[in-house]
């Protein structure tokens, strides 16, 4: 006798992950295909399109571009969001708190379309021309709130009467920083500055209204995209689903390592 | 007379919108062991925060073994303070714990280890000095704190009711431990409960506080069976308050009226006119009870009987409504039942007159 109420939900779970990662699956899979045309069966092996792309010299570029913008709005987006928490904490009045960590969160919601040209025109009448840095910045307007929720979470649940044992010890308050803070927000920071980093990478809306003539992968890709499809784009989506696959995971990992402590 | 190991002169403390601290003074000798004992939000956390050096009072000042340290940063300061959750360091092992202070003064490894050991060794955790710190019960973690405070041998360490998150045997106990090791390092110590028994337990001298002000001072005999108010009376120990008003003079004593009853006190202060109110403050385990008929006393009518097991505590009425509590051993509560007549009465040195009988 067939178990129906065991065979559905199986099979509404299974069309459920098909529909989520068939379309990944396909682009990893015909990144390693022979065939230039995106067609069944599948034929040969090969690493032809990954050689294309990285010898590209227009792909390289946006590859170096990107991982540009990514460190950048890391390093940046993660020192001013772990500044803008612990100065959070330390507001006394509640109501306050709450408000300003509301507003930190809010360009998270906010469309990117918005802030793309809400950057665009205000990059233009303080008169500074498009490129790498216009999009540098954008990318940490579209970090930081998560940046900030991060390390709220990790801060809101630290003891901060450890700090002042360690004064009370007889640490400075650089000391009590370096051995006490420091040590023991760590893999938070790391994890959000990952975080960051992957958000960059494939940031396209407000990358593409600021970065002017240069390119990021994403902009890169959606105008080989509008000549017709090139099997080396595949390749250059599996790169970058393997480096976000990293990122994610591993700002994850430390997430939790984290918690456990 | 030796210069007092903390001297604390009209201590006001003032945050935005309340006053904390109100002109407190206070003398603590070498080798002392005084607790800071009141209601929460009396006070306590700030007084000894501003001996650490976390907080700065708003006008007075403190000074520790001759030297005033108003102003100066907790880690330019001779004190240690273990705190209320022990804020270990999540992070190092019980022994980094301990020797975090010792690494910041650049002890040398050798002299660090035997320390470590010691401290180890006094608060009994030798076997666990490479475990962290969430690998601790709590008792553990308190003694660690407190290890960690006593291993840079401060002058004087503070203590924020460290024993407060244990639950009732294991607080007794680490009362006990705590007192011994005070005794053994000759050390001064300074310790905040809320908690009447506790301080009773281990101190020398319990300064008492009440909306920021210390109210009274003294040994725990003393405050137990000297309250100088109805406050303190109330707050330390089971009592019963009898508000009365001054009637006459007889021979150096006062004869107060209570409802019908008129009962004769030793007027040992000179303020008693006729006419004032007072409230006589009388221990439940003070109070005789008498069944014989025309016993002296005040007259009576049982109202509770409350069995606690070593004891029975009996509720009697007076005339006027007032109830009056009574601590009998179980053997001299056979036949007693609600609504007995009996006679109330009890040493006349057992009571206290307290000031401000309004309750
Ligand atoms: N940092 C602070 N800011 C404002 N008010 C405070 C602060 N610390 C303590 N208070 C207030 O001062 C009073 C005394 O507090 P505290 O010393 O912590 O009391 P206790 O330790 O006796 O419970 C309380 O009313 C408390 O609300
Ligand atoms: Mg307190």
């Amino acid at each position: 006798m067939v178990r129906w109420n065991r065979v559905l939900p199986a099979g509404f779970v299974t069309l459920v992950v098909l529909y989520l990662y068939a379309p990944i699956a396909v682009i990893v899979i015909f990144s390693f295909t022979t065939s230039p045309r995106l067609s069944m069966p599948i034929e040969g092996f090969t690493l032809d399109w990954y050689v294309s792309a990285l010898s590209n010299p227009l792909i390289a570029t946006a590859l170096r571009n990107s991982l540009v913008l990514a460190a950048t709005s890391a390093v940046l987006s993660g020192v001013m969001g772990v500044a803008f928490s612990f100065g959070l904490v330390a507001v006394r009045r509640a109501w306050l708190r709450s408000t300003l960590l509301a507003g930190s969160l809010l360009p998270a919601i906010v469309p990117l379309l918005v802030i793309g040209i809400a950057l665009a025109v205000l990059f233009r009448a303080v008169g500074m021309p498009q490129g790498l840095l216009n999009a540098a910045i954008g990318h940490m307007i579209v970090s930081l709130p998560f940046v900030v929720l991060t390390m709220n979470a990790r801060l809101e649940s630290f003891d901060f009467s450890t700090l002042e044992a360690a004064r009370d010890l007889g640490a400075s308050a650089w000391q009590a920083f370096r051995d006490i803070t420091f040590p023991l927000i760590r893999p938070s920071v790391i994890g959000a500055m990952l975080l960051a980093a992957a958000l960059s990478l494939d940031e396209f809306v407000v990358t593409w209204f600021n970065i002017g003539n240069q390119q990021s992968v994403p902009v890169l890709v959606w105008g080989l995209m509008r000549r017709g499809v090139d099997p080396s784009i595949n390749a250059i989506a599996t790169i970058l689903l393997a480096l976000l696959v990293c990122l994610v995971v591993a700002s994850n990992r430390l997430g939790r390592r984290n918690g456990a402590s | 007379m030796t210069t007092p190991e903390v001297e604390i002169t009209a201590l006001h403390k003032r945050f935005s919108t309340q006053t904390a601290l109100d002109r407190v003074d206070l003398d603590i000798a070498a080798g002392e062991f005084v607790s800071l004992l009141g209601p929460s939000g009396c006070g306590k956390s700030t007084l000894l925060r501003i001996i650490a050096g976390f907080e700065q009072p708003t006008s007075g000042t403190v000074r520790i073994h001759g030297e005033d340290v108003t102003g100066r940063p907790p880690d330019k300061r001779p004190t240690n303070l273990v705190f209320q959750r022990g804020a270990l360091f999540p992070h190092m092992s019980v022994r980094e714990n301990i020797g975090y202070g010792l690494k910041l003064r650049r002890w040398d490894q050798s002299r660090m280890r035997a320390r470590i050991d010691e401290m180890l060794a006094l608060v009994r955790l030798d076997s666990m000095g490479e475990r962290l710190p969430s690998q601790l019960s709590g008792g553990q973690a308190q003694r660690v704190a407190l290890a960690r405070a006593l291993a840079c041998d401060p002058r004087v360490l503070l203590l924020d009711e460290p024993l407060s998150a244990l639950d009732l045997k294991l607080r007794e106990q680490m009362q006990l431990e705590l007192r011994a090791i005070q005794r053994r390092l000759s050390a001064t110590f300074i310790f905040v409960t809320h908690d009447q028994t506790e301080a009773l337990v281990m101190s020398d001298r319990i300064a008492i506080m009440n909306g920021g002000r210390i109210v009274q001072q003294g040994t725990p005999r003393e405050i137990y069976r000297r309250p100088n108010s109805v406050f303190v009376s109330d707050f330390i120990g089971a009592t019963n308050l009898l508000s009365g008003e001054v009637v006459g003079m007889e021979g150096g004593r006062l004869i107060l009226a209570i409802g019908e009853a008129r009962i004769t006190v030793p007027a040992d202060r000179a303020s008693y006119g006729t006419g004032r109110r007072f409230a006589l403050s009388v221990r439940p385990e003070t109070v005789r009870l008498d069944r014989a008929p025309g016993a002296a006393g005040l007259a009576a009518t049982v109202a509770e009987i409350v069995y606690l097991g070593s004891s029975v505590r009996v509720g009697a009425r007076l005339g006027g409504g007032q109830l009056i509590w009574a601590d009998l051993r179980d053997e001299e509560t056979e036949g007693l039942d609600i609504g007995t007549l009996v006679a109330l009465s009890w040493n006349e040195a057992a009571a206290a007159l307290v000031e401000g009988n309004e309750r």
